[in-house]
């Protein structure tokens, strides 16, 4: 599997990519619009990621933003539905209503709030993607 | 707080433990600069791990020293170097040193020019500005291990290389059990077919791969390249589904152009040369700025004066083709006015960066500053308010900035707020001279008003 981490912050980063390492490859980006660089780069070269988990407050392009973004992009090339990248929204405690919102409009695959708990996080993934549990 | 350890260990093991070594063939001092610091200084690494080349030449030489001393090898490679496109040095390295992992610098992030660097085919693209962290974070993704389908795809690129077709086929259908569809193993299985003299089913392959993944580049380059020699409409319409992803290829454009004039329609071949020449004045114009941005570079030091000159025609060369990989010229140019006191002048360059990239941090500041030279400390702090907005760490970048920014909020007398911001920037350098000096100040400024 493909992971891609998106968070401003270098901790949480290492920390993600230490908790995800078992499920396959995991590379990250500091802001949203690097991230929408390793998506496009990602579509251009056939390597597609299966998941990207997705901060909300960041620099440049916001989570929320680049959720759109990506969306817009996979419908402009005619990704077929149920094909789309899984998106795991990342929200702090105090604003889990922007994950939410995110989350029932459709875009967004599903959330989780920070700080992350390994056993929540595992449990998202492994309903996501059958078989491939760790 | 946790240590970001993780990716300084695995860097620091490729480079002390497998002897790896980093090429970097850039004409950007900055860049060079951060990358020995990111693995000399911060990571401690002993060993001279880090070359550095300004030009081309020498690099293929180098590399081949590395492959006889079993080394891995990293290359960095700016997009332009001195103004020039460098795809045909990247291409060639790929060609011959396909083990070489390729990473590619640039300060563009548009789809159009991702397209293009993707073309090449590179292993990862870093975009401009870097700092230390992500740099190693970068160059740890490039050689983490691989998961097992990049394993497959890696060993079966081996065998097709060697002629081995029917393993090659086994290990695409092997790729294809573990991840249906994929489009890359159907890429694979293509070019083996395709090797193999079956023509038909390779394309096939190449067809179910682009239906698969319709941004996928290469399965289109192939399916243009089957038909080359063979129907003109079908040749046509792959390279147009090539020209609508990635626009930027004028070789491509001027290809479509001659088969529209093979087939008498030449309103729309003259519309493709005419796109062509578009994309070719654009390099030209990056070859040209380049020369000037580095003339100006090597004098903003002794003669700030005809570096400014130098730094203008930079920008103006580029006419209405800037876009945000001008803003290091853009925040050159205003520092080099702002050094001689044209503290209005660098505010009107920094809004004109402003309009090619709205709402720029570095912009902001640095128009901050300028306008905090010409005392007009109102309209710095708006500035500096509107990039604490967006990201409220920029203030952490360094002891400078948040002294920078400390100093206006002073001279408008908020001085909690300046009290606040100085104190971030001792805690960063706690020898940081301007910071204490400032802080003395603070503490007299308050006093008497807490009397």
């Amino acid at each position: 599997m493909k992971i891609l981490i998106v968070d401003d912050d270098l901790t949480n980063r290492v920390l993600l990519n230490k908790m995800l390492a078992g499920y396959g490859e995991c590379s990250s980006e500091e802001d949203g619009k690097k991230a929408l660089g390793s998506f496009v780069k990602s579509l251009y070269d056939g390597s597609h990621f299966d998941l990207i988990l997705l901060d909300i407050m960041m620099p440049n392009i916001d989570g929320q933003e680049l959720l759109k973004i990506i969306r817009a992009v996979e419908d402009k090339w005619g990704v077929k539905p149920g094909d789309e990248v899984k998106i795991i929204m990342v929200t702090a405690l105090d604003s889990p209503k922007d994950a939410t919102e995110a989350f029932f409009k459709g875009f967004a695959t599903d959330y989780v709030v920070k700080p992350v708990d390994f056993k929540v996080m595992k449990e998202k993934i492994d309903s996501l993607f059958p078989g491939k549990a760790i | 707080m946790t240590q970001p350890v993780k990716f300084d260990n695995d860097v620091r093991e490729f480079l002390e433990q497998q002897m790896g070594v980093i090429v970097v063939v850039s004409d950007d001092p900055t860049f060079v600069r951060v990358m020995r610091v990111s693995l000399l200084k911060t990571l401690g690494v002993k060993r001279d791990c880090v070359e550095a080349f300004q030009e081309t030449d020498l690099v293929s030489r180098s590399l081949h020293i590395h492959q006889g001393n079993n080394s891995p090898v990293i290359l960095f490679t700016e997009r332009l170097l001195q103004g020039m496109n460098n795809a045909d040095f990247l291409r060639k390295i790929k060609k011959e040193f396909p083990l070489v992992k390729r990473v590619v610098v640039t300060p563009e992030t548009s789809q159009e020019s991702l397209a293009l660097i993707c073309e090449i085919g590179v292993d990862s693209i870093i975009t401009k500005p870097v700092s230390l962290d992500t740099l190693i974070e970068k160059i740890a993704g490039v050689i983490r291990p691989q998961g097992k389908i990049s394993e497959f795809m890696e060993k079966g690129r081996g065998l097709l290389e060697r002629g081995e077709f029917e393993k090659v086929l086994q290990i695409s259908d092997l790729i294809l059990s573990i991840k249906a569809g994929s489009p890359a193993a159907l890429m694979l299985r293509g070019d083996a077919l395709l090797a193999s003299a079956r023509r038909d089913e390779a394309i096939a392959a190449y067809e179910e791969a682009h239906n698969a993944s319709k941004l996928y580049i290469e399965p289109l380059k192939k399916l243009a390249a089957v038909h080359r020699d063979g129907d003109q409409d079908v040749y046509l319409a792959y390279l147009k589904k090539l020209d609508t992803i990635s626009p930027l290829n004028t070789a491509r454009k001027c290809e479509i152009g001659k088969i529209y004039t093979r087939k008498q329609e030449i309103e729309t071949a003259e519309r493709y040369f005419h796109e062509a020449l578009a994309c070719a004045e654009i390099d030209a114009q990056s070859y040209v700025s380049g020369i000037a941005l580095d003339i100006a570079d090597n004098l903003s030091e002794s003669s700030p004066a005809i570096a400014e000159k130098y730094y203008a025609k930079a920008l103006e060369t580029k006419g209405d083709n800037l876009t945000s990989a001008d803003l290091v010229t853009f925040n050159r140019l205003g520092i080099i006015l702002r050094k001689q006191g044209k503290w209005s002048e660098a505010v009107e360059n920094f809004q004109r960066a402003l309009k090619v990239a709205p709402g720029d941090k570095n912009v902001l500041y640095n128009m901050g500053l300028a306008y905090a030279d010409g005392q007009q400390f109102k309209e710095a702090r708006k500035c500096y308010d509107s990039v604490l907005s967006n990201d409220p760490n920029f203030k952490r970048t360094s002891s400078m900035v948040a002294c920078n920014i400390a100093y206006t909020y002073s001279r408008l007398k908020d001085l909690d707020t300046a009290e606040e911001l100085v104190n971030i920037a001792l805690e960063i350098d706690p020898e940081h001279a301007p910071s204490k000096t400032l802080l003395a100040y603070l503490k007299n400024a308050v006093l008497p008003a807490k009397k």
